[in-house]
């Protein structure tokens, strides 16, 4: 057979002409180099599942002709011995279509099996329920580690951005360990949650911060604690019916997440992975220089009808700060931004025999901020383990330690924080000043005085466990039942010295401990049976009882003998706080499910759920949902007509779920202490009760079209879904006369409506040469459908929620232009009164992405794998409030540093721009030109990103095996290597408020260290 | 499968379905918050009552109110306090240009109305219970104490917002005073006046720097008069302070505010070390642990600093200029970085002060008696002394002296707009700028509230 026609693979028309074309160009210069070799004996080889990349274990190779033959081990690996060559294998694996390979050489070969999706007896288990696999009628998605592995990241919700259709994920900041926004189909709710629930190892968790102490918006991400290594699959649970049965908590979509664990009947293998590289920012913030920040606060001054005689910046003789020219920059922001260190080091062993088997993993990563004073470290253990005691009953258990240390400092919307001090501090004031002391300017503190003095730590213990014991009282019959826990404590320790603006005079300290603990029993019992090999049912029944706790103590000291003591035993002014809360679920879940003949299927899922929160009355809710699938594929017209098609289904579901994550005790009418007067200890009427608040429900259909043709090289998946909550638990406004700002209601409608659509295809597959691509996209539309009042979401009144208008909207006055004869802004008159005032702000845009998606390739060629990811973000709108703050226009006056873009303002009549005139009155129609709420920083965030590209290459076999080593892959791993945005600011995806509860603000940027361009450096050892 | 082998599956499938119904608990439902308790067992004695009446004051040291932003709202308004820092909603006041989303505006006005609710609770709560739970006497003084404020909040709203809904019984639910609409500032100090009439028939007579006496309503009365234009009444119950020489006394200008509760202070809220405020953090420098977010105007520090008006008054101002930073100001009135500066809201100069204007303004003219006032205060204050001047140069001499000897303690803005001369003397020309607009989110949220003109 001649090489080249190989390319395009067994004689089968490629699909897709574009790609083909690229084909032939990357890989033309590849596979000149071509050659054979001399023949050898043994054959070896892996067998790796085509579409997950990971090893098919177990699977049988045979000599076509011949005898002989073997399995293939854990990792997919075999060895075979030959006569002569070339041979033809037959290679078969339960779940996947048996395929012939000739080999013609004696080099290891890699051998890509294919799901067969015709297999009847296949049985699934995704969460709670066991269906054929063909026959699901929902839309899950289902992520392997190898996707998302080389991507940098603290944790797993961070990686897997771009690799779930209907999943938007954020990173809201550029510190290791930092929150982490996420979306599932948008947002279902406004204040009682809108994260996913995360279930690992089908252990509820929490994914809730424990900071208590601000650093300026900023917050940890609570999953960071798991180390993303131990991680096997992760499963994007999206639409009703795979949802419904977590029903009060899968309203914004579930995410299961399932660890390593040991195979029985394997030999005992040890993983260890090592990994080193660094961080830097791509890109920063381009800020005015001194003599330019000197010529606007002399125009804003001249605009204002001031004196020019006495103009700011004149020459010290008459009594000035000097003319701008001679004015000096400060830089401060290269004092802070470095080059961060990033190390990680995972060690695993697994094995087992035949009754039982384990997994024990210990990891270790460190990771630096590119801002001076910022750290993460986390250390890992993992021990999982399964014992078949007799044929009937088995038990195992999960259980993970996470220790995590972070040094933190301030950020973000923080005066005295770092990120502020070197980058909104005006560029031409000194440092230091003359007595060499840090110089501290209107509300900032020293930036040196920052970096020299910072010391803020905080340390969490996170310990998630899971027993259960399985009974398989028939065949088919099975009763499970497990305790779990998720057990979290948060420590944080923060001191300001005396060098330091907070620590004045003499030190200021705080020491906060959270510890929050969830239990939770569960009970579960299945089913199911083939009848006639035509039509299988199963059926399941379950009961869970869940208790969460919290409490948290706040200890708070100041005027220290000196800045050597920093223990708050030590201060003589200590005070504290307590605060404790608990809630309470109980479930009864239970679903069935029948397919006939592989083609027809139906399912329905029902649980119900009685949580503390409500009001007695309203304590029970329940979440029904059910499902159809029809394979038309199976059907004769497409059997015998169209044979490409190996795979078409048409699937559709509907159902409820709930949401009730909402503060504790919100439906009663209480009063709290704390409200303490001198010497008195004082109590106040803290909550106006609610006893009639309920669930919130969100119903929600899908229909979706699975497809794959060409023998399983391409397979499109097509979803549309439709949510619509109701019930909204809504910190709703009330009248203020009332004496109470807000109460928690049941008021307000939301909906969501989305496409997903994702294309997998595999360009290439040759025995030396792969080639994958993945392209998805979705697009959501999220509407405020029903709204009594309309109010602000944040301080300052940015954000806005209205009905007839999406989350995350902006509130701002729309700046039409910039007066070409005036240089003042004119901004939209909306009710034509003459007048710019409140009722002329409108929602102008809002943070929401029109379109998400990805783009993925994976080549491997010989021993060289090549991955490339980007990702792409379409339509959601940044409000810059760097520019807010430092396009000041002279407002802000010396202190208050300038942008670069603020010289692009209007100077002189006929000046186009729309940056208006430096100045500080107000305008005749009642606006301002500068420091006003104004549409004018209100930006497109759209961008383009190549999230991560890696390059790794395999030592031969031949070669590590002199070292009894079973794999030793190097590779090199770029994360963000460049973004292709219009967006001015450092990062489009900043959020100054990722610590408002439910991340009901998004899209402000402001001060946050940008997601750095990061190179990796790894290698993977096996023995 | 055989008969035998169903029964002994059946049995196994009934011993299942047992664990899972008994397993589950009912207890986790029923879960009993640890921080709370509920509104019907919040005030049932003498000690929860006093525990609800401390509730009502900490609401009176709420940021929003006495803690900063009322106070700041009128010595910014004032413009003798200039924004210097970052939060721009400050500067509205010192332009005159606040509108109805104005972030500042929109937390007095709910910090005042939680302290209206608190005081009503405490009144509506405390007047059910019986003799047997709380004796005539601490009912008397609880209730007289919760009538003060509820009149200082009523008294507030109505200065600083002109046109409010009054509010006189405790909320239960979010419903309770649908359909209450705006009463004009009249009527909003009418209320007052009753209320601090029923709170001065109730109170103990007694001197309590922290808390509501009798004296603390007589003082408060004066100031309400003089608001009113009664200048007789104003004239007599300041005359009642100011004759309480052994418990009310002028003291030396720093004095007054290095230490706490001294004579100079009828009423003066309260703060600690534990229990804040963050009134120093507006004020200070940064080097001084403070945000600088505003300063003393050029003209009050030139006003302090002259010996002839400003006299030992100079302390409330620091000088940190330097060549890189020069005119840097610094206000000291709010100085403890520990957080535990009280807030002036009653002294006995105001007393002086009160009583020197109704003297002269009213219909017999006392200008002796006024000038006599006045030159108590310009004598404590070490500047020269004022005679032989005429009825008018009093008046306007009270109003200047009013402005240094409370510089920053927010009484100035109010002071001009109740005498009509925001216009003349800060050049508000627009008289519909005088009360500040209601806000345009309790305005969405409570249809019964009309917006104050020209907003």
């Amino acid at each position: 057979m001649a090489k080249l026609p190989l390319i395009f693979g067994n004689g089968n028309p490629f699909p897709c002409y574009s790609l083909r074309k690229i084909g032939v160009i990357l890989l033309f210069a590849v596979f000149t180099t071509l050659t054979s070799f001399a023949q050898q004996i043994e054959v070896k080889g892996t067998i790796l599942d085509e579409g997950s990349r990971s090893s098919v274990i177990g699977a049988t190779i045979k000599l076509k002709g011949q005898q002989g033959g073997t399995m293939a081990d854990v990792k997919g690996d075999f060895s075979l011995k030959v006569q002569k060559l070339p041979v033809t294998l037959l290679v078969s694996a339960i779940g996947y279509k048996n395929q012939e390979i000739d080999v013609y050489e004696a080099e290891p070969t890699t051998i890509y099996l294919h799901e067969d999706q015709n297999r009847l007896n296949e049985v699934v288990v995704t969460g709670y329920v066991q269906t054929k696999k063909n026959a699901k009628s929902s839309a899950i998605t289902e992520i392997k580690s190898e996707q998302f592995k080389n991507i940098s990241g603290t944790s797993f919700n961070e990686q897997i951005q771009g690799l779930a259709t209907g999943l938007l994920v954020s990173s809201t900041s550029g510190t290791p360990g930092s929150s982490v926004f996420v979306r599932l189909r948008g947002t279902t709710s406004v204040n009682a949650g809108n994260d996913p629930l995360y279930v690992i190892d089908g252990v509820p968790i929490s994914s809730k911060t424990l900071q208590t102490i601000s650093i300026g918006g900023q917050t940890t991400n609570p999953l960071s604690d798991i180390n993303p290594a131990d991680i096997e699959t992760v499963d994007v649970l999206k639409d009703a019916n795979a949802t419904a049965v977590y029903g009060s908590r899968g309203a914004n979509g579930v995410i299961l997440i399932t660890t390593k664990r040991g195979v029985n009947n394997t030999k005992t293998k040890v993983n260890l992975d090592v990994e080193y590289g660094f961080a830097k920012a791509a890109k920063l913030w381009d800020l005015a220089t001194g003599p330019e920040t000197a010529q606007i606060l002399n125009e804003a001054w001249i605009n204002d009808g001031k004196p020019n005689a006495t103009r700011p910046y004149r020459p010290v003789s008459e009594g000035g700060l000097g003319n701008p020219e001679d004015q000096k920059t400060y830089d401060r922001q290269s004092l802070i931004f470095r080059t961060a260190a990033v190390k990680t080091y995972n060690l695993s062993i697994n094995g087992g025999d035949s009754k039982t088997s384990f997994f024990i993993g210990g990891g270790y990563t460190s990771q630096e901020a590119i801002v001076k004073t910022q750290d993460f470290a986390r250390y890992n253990f993992r021990f999982n383990l399964d014992h078949k005691i007799n044929k009937q009953l088995s038990i195992g258990t999960s259980n993970s330690i996470g220790y995590t240390s972070r040094s933190l400092s301030r950020t973000a919307n923080s005066p005295k924080g770092i990120l502020q001090a070197s980058v909104h501090s005006a560029t031409l004031l000194p440092i230091y000043n003359a007595d060499g002391s840090y110089a501290k300017y209107g509300i900032f503190d020293n930036v040196v005085a920052l970096i020299d003095n910072n010391n803020h730590h905080a340390y969490g213990l996170r310990s998630i466990n899971n027993v259960y014991a399985k009974w398989n009282i028939l065949e088919n019959l099975s009763f499970k039942s497990s305790v779990s826990t998720d057990l979290n404590n948060y420590h944080e320790k923060r001191y300001f010295n005396s060098q330091l603006s907070d620590g004045q005079p003499n030190g200021v300290a705080t020491d906060a401990t959270s510890i929050e603990q969830t239990w939770v029993a569960e009970q579960l019992l299945n089913y199911f049976t083939t009848i006639n090999d035509k039509h299988f049912v199963s059926v399941f029944l379950g009961n869970t009882t869940q208790k969460r706790t919290y409490q948290n103590e706040n200890i708070n000291g100041s005027s220290f003998p000196s800045d050597q003591f920093q223990t708050i035993s030590s201060a003589s002014i200590t005070s504290a706080t307590t605060s404790a809360s608990s809630s309470g679920l109980l479930s009864y879940f239970g679903g069935a499910n029948y397919s006939f003949d592989n083609k027809y299927s139906v399912d329905a899922n029902i649980r119900a759920d009685a949580s503390s929160r409500f009001g007695k009355a309203n304590q029970w809710g329940y979440f029904p949902s059910v499902g159809a699938a029809w394979r038309i594929s199976e059907e004769k017209f497409i059997k015998n007509n169209a044979r490409f098609i190996n795979e078409l289904k048409l699937k559709g579901s509907i159902g409820l779920t709930g949401n009730q994550d909402i503060g504790d005790f919100q439906s009663t009418n209480s009063w709290s202490g704390g409200a303490n007067y001198g010497d008195a200890a004082g109590i106040s009427n803290s909550q106006l009760g609610n006893p009639n608040l309920k669930w919130e429900t969100t119903r929600q259909w899908n229909v979706g079209l699975e497809t794959s043709f060409l023998h399983d090289r391409l397979s499109v998946e097509l979803n549309y879904y439709n949510k619509y909550t109701y019930d909204l638990l809504l910190d709703a406004p009330v009248a203020g006369k009332t004496g109470f700002a807000s109460t928690i209601q049941n008021i307000g409608e939301m909906s969501n409506k989305g496409i997903e659509f994702d294309i997998h295809s595999t360009n290439i597959r040759k025995r030396n040469f792969e080639w994958t691509s993945t392209f998805e996209i979705s697009h959501n539309t999220n509407l405020v459908e029903k709204l009594p009042i309309s109010f602000s979401q944040y301080s300052r009144d940015w954000v806005r929620l209205q009905q007839g208008y999406a989350m995350y909207s902006f509130w701002l006055y729309k700046q039409l232009s910039v007066d070409p004869k005036t240089g003042n802004a004119v901004y939209q008159d909306v009710n034509k009164d003459g007048k710019i005032t409140t009722d002329d702000r409108q929602i102008v845009g809002n943070a929401w992405p029109k379109f998400t998606g990805s783009f993925s390739n994976t080549i491997r060629y010989k021993d060289f794998d090549l991955s490339a990811l980007v990702y792409f973000s379409v339509g959601n709108q940044v409000f810059n409030m760097n520019r807010f703050f430092q396009e000041h226009g002279g407002v802000r006056g010396t202190n208050w540093g300038l942008l670069e873009s603020q010289m692009r303002r209007w100077q002189k009549p006929g000046d186009i721009t729309d940056i208006p005139r430096a100045s500080t009155v107000q305008n005749p129609d009642g606006s301002y030109n500068n420091d006003f709420q104004s549409s004018r920083f209100l930006e497109d965030g759209s961008f383009l990103r190549l999230r991560n590209l890696t390059l790794g290459y395999t030592l031969p076999k031949a070669i590590i095996s002199k070292a009894k080593l079973t794999k030793f892959r190097v590779y090199a791993s770029a994360t963000n290597l460049f973004t292709l945005t219009k967006y001015s600011g450092a990062d489009p995806e900043g959020n100054t408020a990722a610590d408002q509860s439910n991340g009901t603000v998004q899209g402000l940027d402001f001060a946050i260290p940008p997601q750095p361009r990061q190179i990796l450096f790894g290698v993977n050892i096996t023995f | 499968m055989k008969t035998t082998e169903i029964q002994k599956y059946s049995f196994k499938v009934l011993f299942v379905s047992a664990i899972l119904l008994l397993s589950s608990c009912s207890d986790i439902l029923d879960l009993k918050p640890e921080q709370s308790i509920s509104d019907v067992s919040a005030i049932v004695d003498k000690k929860s009552a006093e525990a609800a009446l401390a509730g009502t004051y900490d609401k009176l040291q709420s940021g929003s109110y006495y803690g900063t932003d009322f106070v700041a709202a009128g010595y910014l308004s004032g413009n003798d306090v200039t924004w210097s820092g970052s939060l721009n909603y400050y500067r509205a006041y010192n332009e005159h240009s606040y509108q109805s989303d104005n972030t500042s505006v929109n937390s007095i006005w709910y910090a005042i109305y939680t302290t209206l609710r608190a005081a009503n609770q405490v009144i509506d709560k405390t007047t059910a219970l019986p003799v047997t739970l709380l004796a005539d006497a601490d009912k008397s003084r609880i209730l007289g104490e919760a009538y003060f404020i509820r009149a200082l909040a009523l008294f507030d709203l109505g200065r600083t917002f002109g046109n409010v809904p009054i509010i006189t019984k405790g909320t239960i639910t979010v419903h309770d005073f649908d359909g209450v609409k705006q009463s004009t500032q009249p009527q909003v100090y009418a209320q007052v006046i009753t209320d601090l009439q029923t709170s001065l028939s109730l109170l103990p007579e007694a001197v309590n720097r922290a808390r509501a006496t009798k004296n603390t309503a007589r003082a408060l009365l004066a100031r309400v008069y003089l608001y009113t234009e009664n200048w007789e009444q104003a004239e007599a119950y300041a005359s009642l302070l100011i004759a309480k020489t052994t418990d009310y006394q002028l003291v030396d200008y720093p004095f007054f505010f290095q230490n706490k509760q001294t004579k100079e202070s009828i009423f003066e809220l309260q703060f600690t070390t534990s229990d804040k405020s963050s009134h120093y953090y507006y004020w200070l420098a940064s080097a001084n642990g403070g945000r600088h977010e505003w300063a003393p105007s050029d003209s009050i520090v030139t006003l302090l600093g002259n010996s002839s008006i400003g006299g030992t008054r100079k302390a409330l101002y620091k000088d940190l200029s330097t060549t890189t930073n020069p005119k840097f100001y610094v206000g000291y009135l709010y100085w403890r970085t520990t957080g535990d500066d009280p807030t002036y809201i009653l002294r006995i100069a105001e007393q002086y002060l009160i009583r020197a204007e109704a003297r002269a303004k009213k219909s017999t003219p006392d200008l002796s008696g006024a000038l006599s006032d006045l030159n108590a205060i310009r004598s404590r204050a070490t500047i020269p002394t004022l005679s032989g001047v005429t009825l008018a140069d009093v008046i306007l001499a009270i109003e200047r002296e009013n402005r240094v000897e409370f510089a920053f303690e927010g009484h100035r803005w109010f002071d001009l707009t109740r005498t009509k001369r925001a216009g003349a003397v800060l050049g508000v020309t627009d008289t519909r700028k005088w009360i500040f607009p209601i806000p345009y989110n309790d305005l969405q949220a409570d249809k019964d509230l009309i917006q104050n003109p020209s907003y």
